[in-house]
């Protein structure tokens, strides 16, 4: 007697299945509205139900279709909300742009060249820099070098066709007379190099870390802050060591003005020295309040007891 | 079977039909796996057939009927595995 075993059987079974399933897949391919048909008969409490799932407004397909919906518009709004959030840092970005330029070209009424900073002092001999306009786009040599609205940082020393070097007024022997706002006196600033400015000034002057330096030959001309001071009691001179605002590495625009910009008359610097000065004696805030209304009988009782 | 698994059986095969007609992907999905392996995937194939008819699937390829086939092949394959190396451990 022939004996089937378990596993045999089973794969026999599973074969025949699929052949069964096969030739009705096979049938139905050939007579496709019969099909349909049947299966339509068939799925009708099926299809009741699906469109009460769908379309009911009670409880449970509510709670389905809402949950579906929800999970739609929240897939929806995080999409929309990735795109806004691109969209804004891009605004920002050609906002904090465009600030930028307007803050480089400076005032509308000064002609300035905007610039980029192609080599910086770890490239160049330090207190240096190389900017990307020359002659060609009208840079000048004396012209002084800005960054931002007002801080100056050098002038421009060598022009070729499409390029430019600019020395920093840090250049060791680089020496020009400022105008420290503090103390308020006027004194000369050598380089020292490695971005260090020094200002020398007797003893006896109250000398203090943060006090403004400015150059009144260019005008805007802000340079810098007094970083340290040395001070020793027995010498005749204190120093204040300065240096610029901002770092060199993070410079990569900058703006060139006009040799114009820097005058020549020791009447113009002296009139931006005391104007300087001046600016100071406005404090802000403090002001008599004056009523703005009329007193009729404090305003006519003289004249009434002046006239006959 | 006892009772409380033919109506775990129904419920399965009922949410497998109704994930099919809601397009709910995932859930009928794990649930024709989770039907398969505690029962067994011959029901599924009347009812894919009956789905295939009655989307109209049948005038062009019958893919659901397809897949279906191919799927109780597949489990039919790895569950028989599954028993031979059970059996082997007992």
């Amino acid at each position: 007697m022939k004996v089937q075993s378990q596993r045999n059987y089973k794969k026999n079974r599973a074969i025949r299945i699929t052949l069964v399933a096969l030739l009705i897949v096979g049938i139905g391919w050939l007579m496709p509205a019969a099909f349909s048909l049947v299966a339509t008969v068939v799925m009708s409490p099926f299809h009741a139900t699906n469109q009460w799932l769908q379309e009911s407004s009670s409880l449970i397909p509510t709670f389905f279709r809402e949950r579906q919906s929800l999970l739609g518009e929240i897939k929806e709004l995080e999409s929309e909300l990735q795109i806004n959030s691109r969209t804004d840092i891009t605004q920002q970005r050609l906002f904090s742009e465009n600030n930028r330029l307007r803050g480089l070209l400076g005032a509308s009424k000064e002609n300035r060249i905007a610039a980029g900073v192609i080599a910086r002092p770890d490239t160049l001999p330090y207190d240096f820099l190389q900017i990307d306009r020359g002659a060609n786009d009208g840079i000048e040599i004396g012209a002084p070098v800005f960054v931002g609205t007002d801080i100056v940082i050098g002038l421009v020393v060598h022009t070729a066709g499409n390029y430019s070097f600019v020395e920093l007024f840090t250049t060791p022997g680089f020496e020009a007379t400022i105008f420290l706002s503090g103390p308020d006196v006027v004194a000369t600033m050598q380089g020292m190099g490695g971005g260090v400015a020094r200002v020398s000034l007797p003893q006896g002057i109250s000398l203090q870390i943060g006090n403004l330096v400015l150059v009144p030959s260019i005008e805007p001309g802000v340079f810098g802050r007094i970083a340290y001071i040395e001070n020793e009691a027995t010498q005749p001179e204190q120093y204040g060591y300065v240096t610029p605002n901002m770092s060199l590495n993070s410079l990569y625009q900058v703006s060139v003005g006009r040799v114009s910009q820097i005058s020549q008359s020791i009447e113009e610097i002296d009139e931006r020295v005391r104007k300087e000065i001046e600016s100071r004696l406005v404090v802000e805030g403090v002001s008599l309040e004056v009523s703005t209304s009329t007193d009729t009988q404090a305003t006519t009782s003289p004249d009434t007891q002046t006239q006959p | 079977m006892t009772i409380p698994q033919g109506i775990l059986a129904v419920f399965l095969y009922l949410i497998i039909a109704f994930s099919a007609m809601q397009s709910l992907v995932i859930l009928g999905v794990i649930s024709a796996v989770v039907f398969t392996v505690k029962y067994s995937g011959i029901a599924l194939l009347p009812l894919a057939i009956l789905l295939d008819g009655y989307y109209g699937a049948f005038y062009s390829v019958p893919l659901f009927s397809l897949a279906t086939i191919g799927w109780y092949i597949l489990s039919e394959l790895l569950l028989s595995r599954m028993s031979v190396v059970q059996s082997k451990y007992e």
